[in-house]
This record gives C-alpha cells, sequence and structure tokens, in this order.
C-alpha cells in the first residue's frame, strides 16, 4: 500500500517532467504530440537568440537577488533572532514577514508604486529594467532568508555563544568564529531558495520590469498567447540536466556530513 | 578568597530567583551548589559567570569587583551541562579557542590538555563523532585551558550514564586538586555532592540554608529540607518540634514494637522499610554482617537521644 502510494505520488511528480522533456525531441510542431526523434528543436532554440537572452538574464538577475537576499535577509534573521527586544521589534518582525504571506500580485504592484515614486522624487531609478526586477526578487527573497536564519539560530540556542564569550570572544570575533559558522548552512539554502524564487517568477518581474529586460517566464508566459513552440521544452530539458545532477550531488553530499 | 558572593538579589520578571544570597570559595576549594531546579544554584553561576546582571549584591573574583563586566572579561570560566562544545570546529580548535582569544595560543600546549583528558590523538576528531564522556572531557580541558583561577560547573555530570559518572567524578576531583583551580560546581545529586566536594552549599527558594563540609552536613542536617534532601533521614516530630534521625543510629533491639515492611540490600548494609506500631514510618540500616530480619517480621528499634538532631 505504501509503495503503490510512492509509486503514485512520484508519477504525479515526474510525470510532467518527463513528458515535458521528452518532447523536447518530438519531431512535431505542437509541444504535446509526437512527431518522432529530431534534435531540431535544439537547433532552433541555438539559433533563438531571444529566448537565450532571457535565460541569461534571469540567470543573472536569480544570481544578483539571491546574493542580495542573504546579505539583507541574513542581518534581519540574525537581528530577530538575537537582538531580543528593542522598541518596535514586533512590528519589525511583521514587516519582515509580510513578503511570505503578500499576495504576489499586491507585492508587485506595491513595488511598482514604490520605483514609480522613488524615480519621482529622486530621479532614480531611472525607468524600470533588469535592476529593478533584481531588487524586487532580493526583497522577497530576503524575507525566505530571514525565516531560515532565524529558525536556525532560535533552534540552536544562545549557549554556543556564551561559552564563546566566557572563553574571551568579543562581539565581532563571536560573530565571526561562531555565529557566521552557524548561520551559514542556513544562508546556502537561502541562496538556493532565493535564486529558484527570482528564476521562476512571472507576476514581480512583469509589474517591475521594462521593455528592455524580459526574464525567461515572462517571455514563456507571454509566447503562451501565440502558442508554445517545443522550443521552450528543449530549454527545460538542457535546465533540468544541469538541474538533477546538481541536486544529486547536494542529496549525496547531505547524506554523507550526517 | 577566589570568589567572594555578598548578599545577591535577581528576579526574573516578578519570580525571584535568588534572594540575599553571600557565599565565600576559598583558593583551590570545591565548592558545590546543591539543591532542586528553581532553588536559585544555577542563576547563581549565571551571575557569577556574566551571563546575566544581579538586582543587588556584589560579586568579587579574586578580589575585583565583577559590576559591568561582560562574560569575555571575567577571569572565570564555565563548563556547560550541554558542554556547548562548537559543533563546526574539530576537538583541537575546541579547546584552542580561549588559548587563540586570549594570545597563548600553542598546538603543544593543546595536545597537553587532551593527554591530561585521556584524549590524546582525538584533535582532529568532530565533536559529533565523540562519546558523551569524550564530549564532557573536551569540555572541561576547553576551560581549564586557560588556567582560569575558578572554575564554574553546571552539572557537568547530569548528561552521562550512571555508569560512568562515579569514575568521572573522580577525575573531576583528581583535575581539580592538580590544577588547584577553585570549583564551583551546580548539581541536584546530593551524592554527587556529598562525594566530591570541599564544602556544600544547599540553596531552597533562592537563599543558602546550610552551607559546610559534606560530612557535618550531612550528620547534621539544620532544616527538615536538608534533611530529606540529603535523604534517607528519618523525620520524627516529637513535642512540637522535628528531628532527624539517620537510619544507620537506630538499632534493633529497643523498646518501639515495629514490623519490616520491605527490606533492600545496599551492598555494604540492608535498608529496612520499618512501621512501628503507632504508624510511624523508619528506615533502618542493618549491617549486612549478621542477623537480618525478613520482610513481615516483628522487630524491636530504639535509638540514644543524642542520636536525634533538632531542625529548624
Amino acid at each position: 500500500m505504501t509503495r503503490f502510494v510512492l509509486v503514485l505520488a512520484l508519477l504525479f511528480l515526474w510525470a510532467p517532467v518527463v513528458l515535458l522533456a521528452g518532447f523536447a525531441f518530438s519531431d512535431a510542431r505542437q509541444p504535446f504530440l509526437w512527431g518522432g526523434f529530431s534534435l531540431r528543436w535544439f537547433h532552433a532554440l541555438a539559433g533563438n537568440a531571444r529566448l537565450l537572452e532571457a535565460a541569461g538574464l534571469s540567470l543573472l538577475i536569480a544570481a544578483g537577488a539571491a546574493t542580495l537576499a542573504v546579505l539583507a535577509g541574513g542581518a534581519l534573521g540574525w537581528v530577530l533572532a538575537r537582538q531580543g527586544r528593542f522598541t518596535g521589534r514586533p512590528l519589525f518582525g511583521a514587516l519582515a514577514a509580510a513578503p511570505l504571506v503578500l499576495p504576489e500580485v499586491v507585492s508587485g504592484l506595491s513595488l511598482l508604486l514604490l520605483f514609480v515614486v522613488l524615480e519621482h522624487l529622486t530621479g532614480w531609478p531611472r525607468g524600470r529594467g533588469a535592476g529593478t526586477v533584481l531588487l524586487a526578487h532580493a526583497s522577497l527573497g530576503a524575507a525566505y532568508v530571514a525565516v531560515l536564519v532565524q529558525a536556525r539560530l532560535a533552534a540552536l540556542g544562545r549557549v554556543l555563544e556564551e561559552a564563546a564569550a566566557d572563553l574571551g570572544a568579543g562581539p565581532f570575533t563571536l560573530f565571526r568564529t561562531i555565529t557566521l559558522p552557524l548561520m551559514l548552512p542556513s544562508l546556502a539554502a537561502g541562496w538556493g531558495l532565493a535564486a529558484l524564487l527570482s528564476l521562476d517568477d512571472v507576476v514581480l518581474a512583469s509589474f517591475t520590469g521594462g521593455p528592455g529586460a524580459t526574464t525567461l517566464p515572462v517571455l514563456l508566459f507571454s509566447q503562451l498567447r501565440m502558442g508554445p513552440t517545443p522550443e521552450a521544452n528543449a530549454l527545460a530539458a538542457l535546465l533540468l540536466a544541469v538541474a538533477l545532477p546538481l541536486g544529486a550531488v547536494f542529496w549525496w553530499w547531505k547524506g554523507r556530513s550526517r | 578568597m577566589s570568589l567572594k558572593v555578598e548578599a545577591l538579589a535577581k528576579r526574573f520578571g516578578d519570580v525571584p530567583a535568588l534572594e540575599g544570597v553571600s557565599l565565600e570559595v576559598g583558593r583551590g576549594e570545591f565548592v558545590s551548589l546543591l539543591g532542586r531546579s528553581g532553588s536559585g544554584k544555577s542563576t547563581l553561576l549565571r551571575l557569577v559567570a556574566g551571563f546575566e546582571a544581579p538586582d543587588a549584591g556584589r560579586i568579587l573574583i579574586e578580589g575585583r569587583d565583577m559590576a559591568g563586566l561582560p562574560p569575555q572579561a571575567r577571569p572565570c570560566a564555565m563548563m556547560f551541562q550541554s558542554y556547548a562544545l562548537f559543533p563546526h570546529l574539530s576537538v583541537h580548535e575546541n579547546v584552542a579557542y580561549g588559548l587563540r582569544r586570549a594570545g597563548q595560543y600553542s598546538a603543544a600546549r593543546v595536545e597537553e590538555w587532551l593527554a591530561l583528558v585521556g584524549l590524546a590523538g582525538f584533535g582532529a576528531r568532530r565533536p559529533a563523532q565523540l562519546s558523551g564522556g569524550q564530549q564532557q572531557r573536551v569540555a572541561l580541558a576547553r576551560a581549564l585551558a586557560r588556567k582560569p583561577p575558578l572554575l564554574l560547573l553546571d552539572e557537568p555530570l547530569a548528561a552521562l550514564d550512571a555508569g560512568l559518572r562515579a569514575a568521572t567524578g573522580a577525575e573531576l576531583r583528581r583535575l581539580q586538586r592538580e590544577t588547584g583551580t577553585s570549583f564551583v560546581m551546580v548539581t541536584h545529586d546530593q551524592a554527587e555532592a556529598l562525594a566530591l566536594s570541599d564544602r556544600i552549599a544547599l540553596l531552597e527558594g533562592g537563599r543558602v540554608v546550610q552551607i559546610g563540609p559534606p560530612d557535618a552536613v550531612h550528620a547534621r542536617p539544620a532544616t527538615r529540607f536538608v534533611a530529606e534532601f540529603l535523604g534517607a533521614a528519618n523525620i520524627l516530630e516529637e513535642a512540637g518540634a522535628s528531628f532527624a534521625l539517620r537510619p544507620e543510629q537506630i538499632q534493633l533491639g529497643g523498646d518501639i514494637p515495629a514490623r519490616v515492611l520491605t527490606r533492600q540490600f545496599r551492598g555494604e548494609a540492608w535498608m529496612l522499610e520499618c512501621e512501628a506500631a503507632d504508624g510511624r514510618r523508619l528506615r533502618v540500616s542493618v549491617p549486612a554482617q549478621g542477623e537480618v530480619p525478613a520482610e513481615g517480621d516483628a522487630v524491636a528499634l530504639g535509638w540514644p537521644a543524642s542520636a536525634l538532631v533538632p531542625l529548624a
């Protein structure tokens, strides 16, 4: 019975992925009809500058947003877990977690308004493009990183930091030698999560992006109206070929370090 | 004087944790703070280490007032109940941590400490790769490495298996003698405190109720709480006053008729649980050599008047 449920669950999770990758090798024009084996869509993809450019931009934004999110969210999580009570802390905590519960449409709209008002008042950001999408993704990612870091520090408790202080470590040495290394796994996980959130986001990128900055999800989404082509499948198959081994290595490493 | 605590008081919100505790620990002395959870013994330790600030009173270590000093500036070291070993550092780096902060690090010195606690060759391992007893010894070496004049130990044996506890306690005592460090140990285990300490301070409700050498405290408990906590003593109510009566002071062959309910073999003696004719329950220790009454037997109990210790 357990085995049956397991197989069903795996099918449910992986069948769409396998089909998606499978149709990348189909000769048919429609990405849901089998037209015999062919690599023509990979060739087409290699010649599709728009799609490749969007993919490159998406990866760049994802990396940048995730890095920014780790810096801001890491600091935020540390403050919430370690700085005790200060005036306004409950409000601060609620605001930090808001992006997690706020509908993306609301976040997107509010960020758009923020950028427009800022430009009006200060002249920055000049128009909207990759930079504003990156900032929007970073703000969402930072909330997730903060939650991860805060949970990690709360689970560890303060006793290790007390021990370090007792052994003569001042606040900065203590943070560098104890707190930061202990936060590292949650920062790494947070970076990955923030990068993933950025890579598959359509809503925020649509609100805060400009005509010059079309990310991959936004481009694919817009192509839906004209009918998708199996080039997207080919791209997805390539991404899977990169992501799956990375995931496998991560799980193997995680299993070994136990 | 290694540690001097004067009229220390601390409240957590509305809950008083310490109410005017005074205590002195001499150089090279091993003092146990013994009490139930909530008696304030751990709070006292955390105040001395500097993790909490007192509401009133003074703490002097080696004659220096500790008021306002953060933990890293205090000359004492602490060994934590959970050991608090740094999981991301090797055993070697754990022991080296305090030495590095003080600029006294040398690899040889760390290895020396590891050898002293019987862990030579374990330096490259991570704390998670050690047994509980080994982790305890790393924590001890780490705390002692900088040669603090005063070591604070929070339930150092509580996390160990019962079988390891006695041997580890003896080891603790040996290291304390060899290094000449003053030890202040918090424990809730009266046998541990009696076995290891030069003096015991008994805490109840945030106050020290009795302090003295183990044999003195054991023989003459000052209060009913101490008599009950140190274990085994019978408490008698006579003429409106309470007395403690130790089981080994009661003799078979007296004028109080009683019946043996149960008996337990304790190695050197049998412990009899008796019910006197007037309904009082008495615990009687009978040497294992010689005749021992069986369960259900009728006995006659007696004790010298000098065996009764009046309780406050």
